[in-house]
């Protein structure tokens, strides 16, 4: 699972102006022919990163070339169970990446369009957002 | 006589305000600059304008603009587009005035031919485009609509680099430094499929010497038992000291 090399603060605020308004940057097709498109905002934890790129290599086989444009990089802290309020934050449970809407989470290319369909539309239900299936197009 | 003829309105409000009315009731707000003439605000309608802006070749010809209201027709071309970040609309468009004689730099898109019968396809590579369009300089009546890179003669770790492109009489390349526009990789490989493979390989090979994997079976099964043994004492050693 993707996560930090080294980290400089081991918990942080929520963040939540990461995940407000639209997406400044990363909100084009860069590398790919195809991509996935967040429609809106969101956390994307690395598990749900990983299991949706598992999802689209092992329906398209090692065809073509896949791009990850997110990465998890906010730690996000929970309590175990039954433990009272109180007593300080809890410890660093897993790594979140923030998603604002707009931002293209994965590209694709080297693969048919039908292929590249499917293998996102399946991605896509690993996520917990909305999202949309999006083709490099004249101007964009 | 451009390709594309463009029929606009004069803007006279500007700011954010008046450009989302404009939006809500249909219409694009573009602008016109450049040359000797001041900046003019202009209206555009939006279904006309998108289907325009589907079309490749509207982005690298000169367009003729016949704004109402405005005495004489100009010519320019498409300097800049703003998208809606979720929506697939334009929503604003940068017009810059041109003369056919004046050298313009422009980018142009790229496109690979032939690539799906080339020695790389054929052995399992995959086309990476590095650079999906190029600076190109030359005459504003003469721009390309399109960059063609032939790549039938591609193999896996080939790539092709600005200087190998040939491009049309009178246009040249505004890159300074020779980069690589596209080549042909290997797949990506997950870490699954490697392990997936390793443990097939290790199958294949395990299938000829069956006889002695099973003495060592039972070997490895025994030590396994007495290392199995060790952290139940451990845990029971742990429970006592706590208590």
């Amino acid at each position: 699972m993707l996560q930090p090399k080294k980290i400089r603060w081991r918990k942080h605020h929520k963040e939540l102006q990461r995940i407000r308004g639209v997406s400044p940057r990363g909100a084009s097709l860069n590398f790919g022919q195809f991509g996935l498109k967040a429609m809106e905002p969101g956390r994307i934890t690395a598990r749900q990163i990983e299991a949706a790129r598992i999802a689209m290599t092992r329906y398209v086989q090692r065809q073509g070339r896949m791009w990850i444009r997110m990465f998890p990089d906010l730690p996000v802290s929970s309590k175990p169970a039954e433990v009272r309020m109180g007593k300080g934050k809890g410890t660093l449970d897993h790594w979140v990446a923030a998603v604002r809407a707009g931002r293209i989470l994965y590209e694709m290319d080297g693969v048919a369009e039908d292929v590249a369909r499917e293998a996102l539309r399946l991605a896509a239900r690993k996520l917990p957002i909305r999202t949309k299936i999006v083709v490099r197009g004249a101007g964009r | 006589m451009s390709d594309y003829v463009v029929d606009a309105e004069l803007r006279e409000e500007t700011g954010r305000g008046n450009a989302r009315r404009l939006r809500r009731s249909g219409k694009i707000p573009a602008v016109v600059y450049g040359g000797d003439k001041p900046d003019l605000p202009i209206i555009l309608d939006a279904l006309t304008t998108s289907k325009l802006l589907d079309d490749e070749g509207f982005y690298t010809s000169m367009v003729e603009l016949n704004v109402k209201g405005n005495r004489g027709k100009s010519s320019a071309l498409v300097k800049d587009v703003q998208w809606h970040h979720l929506r697939e609309e334009a929503i604003h468009i940068d017009f810059y005035r041109v003369s056919s004689s004046d050298k313009v730099t422009m980018e142009v898109p790229v496109h690979a031919i032939n690539h799906e019968k080339c020695p790389g396809a054929i052995a399992g590579g995959v086309l990476s485009v590095t650079r999906h369009s190029l600076e190109v300089t030359c005459r504003a009546d003469s721009i390309p609509d399109s960059i063609e890179v032939d790549c039938s003669a591609l193999e896996i770790g080939d790539s092709i680099h600005i200087e190998d492109i040939a491009l049309p009489e009178g246009a040249e390349v505004a890159h300074d430094v020779n980069f690589t526009v596209l080549s042909y990789v290997a797949p990506t490989k997950s870490v699954e499929q490697e392990e997936e493979e390793a443990a097939a390989a290790a199958a294949a090979a395990g299938e000829g010497i069956e006889g002695e994997e099973g003495a060592e079976g039972a070997e490895e099964g025994a030590e396994e038992g007495a290392e199995g043994a060790e952290p139940g004492a451990k845990a029971e050693k742990a429970e006592g000291s706590e208590d």
